[in-house]
């Protein structure tokens, strides 16, 4: 049977690993290549590493080169600055075992069909920040731009279409406040379509991540600042969730 | 070929990650070099085909790189060959991802899409089929899958299976024809249980 997922978040800006709070104020942990190393060796059951500083520059290519020469023996998902097709491949040939597509769903999806062709729809996965206003309406929230509004009908039909294979919902405003995931936002994106989600902002506790562990719809949860400040954090965090359907843990010995 | 250390030959057709397998491969303690060029591939113990992509594409780039009739020529010379996720794949008679594609047709079967669900993401364990010695050590254990596409043909060459939902109907996790293997999964990408397998078929594949 398919389990659900639990995977290690590393933000980078600038180069560095940051925790982010919130995607306003950034705090730096170190060189990527050790907090991934360190989730590869903890057992976590996937890396996304997010570089939020892209913009048009393109995917941090070398970036993904360092995280692949360290041999991981988990699968390494890459989000930043990703926007056409040669962009795609070219960060598969890197290292990334799949890719986080943000900025392009808004401003070019129909590109993403050429990248499913390029790399395979497998490796496509929607990241939509998300966040819940005051009177309560749930929005998707471009990074670049700032500006918040109804999730597009283009995002619509490509999550509806699986012309990606997952959708990572991101609590924007809880991001790195380690408050708990608002589960409006999945319920949100639950509505439009059908594809596996993954949730990633604001958890840190075993009672948060459960909670969502038991929607049907999720795959997995994403978890960052909380696995960057304990040793063999995933290992914790499983062995408080052995009721729920997640891969049993399980640290590599030196081969 | 070498009486010493095993050298594995990645099969380098510029589709996916060629380096994350080198790096796997030279973990477990092998010698490995990537190579398209037949002449280099010949000085390998154990042919590794990588994929990640689409079927159309790779098959593309592998008769580009004039590999098709090398590695069909390997596999009737009783070469060890293990084919991961497309490379998998790629054995097979042919695919309609995309399309209709032909494929090496080293093992008897098709690749089609998986139906319902459409994917097949994530962590699941295997059923080893019986008769397979090498594999039995991994029943059960729990791989890393990543695909959409999925082979079906005869029994008898199914090694392995998983199923997405328990009570499902099974999709092929492994498939063997002589000394020639597929693995669907990422064994290069599930840490001790997929390491563990992979250092088994390599060994094997170097026995005489």
């Amino acid at each position: 049977m398919l389990r659900k997922r639990l995977l290690g978040a590393v933000v980078v800006r600038q180069g560095w690993a940051v925790q982010s709070f919130g995607y306003r104020r950034w705090l730096p942990l170190g060189k990527p290549e050790c907090l991934v190393e360190n989730l590869d060796r903890w057992g976590a059951d996937g890396i996304v590493v997010l570089a939020i500083d892209r913009g048009d520059k393109g995917p941090d290519l070398e970036l993904i080169e360092r995280l692949g020469a360290q041999g991981l023996s988990t699968p390494l998902t890459y989000g930043g600055g990703l926007a056409t097709e040669a962009h795609a491949r070219a960060a598969v040939r890197a290292g990334a075992e799949r890719l986080v597509l943000d900025s392009v769903l808004c401003n070019s999806p129909q590109a993403v069909g050429a990248m499913a062709s390029a790399v395979g729809v497998q490796a496509l996965v929607a990241a939509l920040p998300m966040l819940q206003n005051a009177t309560g309406e749930v929005l998707h929230m471009q990074h670049r731009t700032g500006s918040q509004g109804p999730l597009t009908a283009p995002i619509r039909e490509l999550i509806a279409g699986e012309q990606v294979s997952e959708v990572l919902v991101i609590d924007a405003a809880g991001e790195g406040g380690g408050q708990g995931f608002n589960p409006a936002l999945m319920q949100t994106v639950e509505a439009h379509t059908s594809l596996p989600l993954m949730a990633f902002g604001g958890l840190a506790q075993t009672g948060q991540i459960r909670s969502l562990l038991s929607r049907p719809q999720l795959a997995g949860v994403v978890v960052g600042n909380a696995l960057q400040y304990r040793e063999h954090a995933i290992g914790q965090l499983k062995a408080e969730l052995t009721d729920q359907p997640l891969r049993p843990h399980r640290v590599r010995c030196a081969v | 070929m070498n009486s010493g250390r095993l050298t594995v030959g990645i099969v380098d057709y510029e589709v996916g990650n060629h380096t994350s397998v080198l790096r796997c491969v030279r973990q477990l303690g092998f010698r490995a070099r990537i190579s398209h060029q037949p002449g280099q591939l010949d000085q390998a113990d154990v042919l590794l085909l990588p994929g990640v992509g689409a079927y159309p594409t790779a098959m593309e780039r592998l008769h580009a790189t004039g590999l098709v009739s090398y590695l069909q020529r390997a596999a009737q010379l009783g070469r060890p060959l293990i084919g991961i996720c497309l490379g998998m794949q790629l054995l097979a008679e042919s695919s309609t991802e995309l399309g209709f594609t032909a494929g090496l047709g080293l093992i008897p079967g098709a690749v089609e899409a998986i139906g319902e669900p459409r994917w097949h993401i994530g962590w699941n364990s295997l059923e080893v089929a019986e008769g397979q010695p090498l594999l039995h050590a991994s029943d059960g254990e729990v791989m890393y899958f990543n695909h959409s596409y999925s082979f079906r043909g005869p029994e008898a060459f199914v090694a392995a299976r998983s199923r997405v939902r328990e009570g499902s109907e099974p999709l092929v996790a492994a498939i063997q024809r002589g000394s020639v293997w597929g693995l669907q999964f990422h064994p290069e990408k599930s840490q001790a249980p997929g390491l563990e397998l992979l250092e088994r078929l390599i060994r094997a594949g170097g026995e005489p």
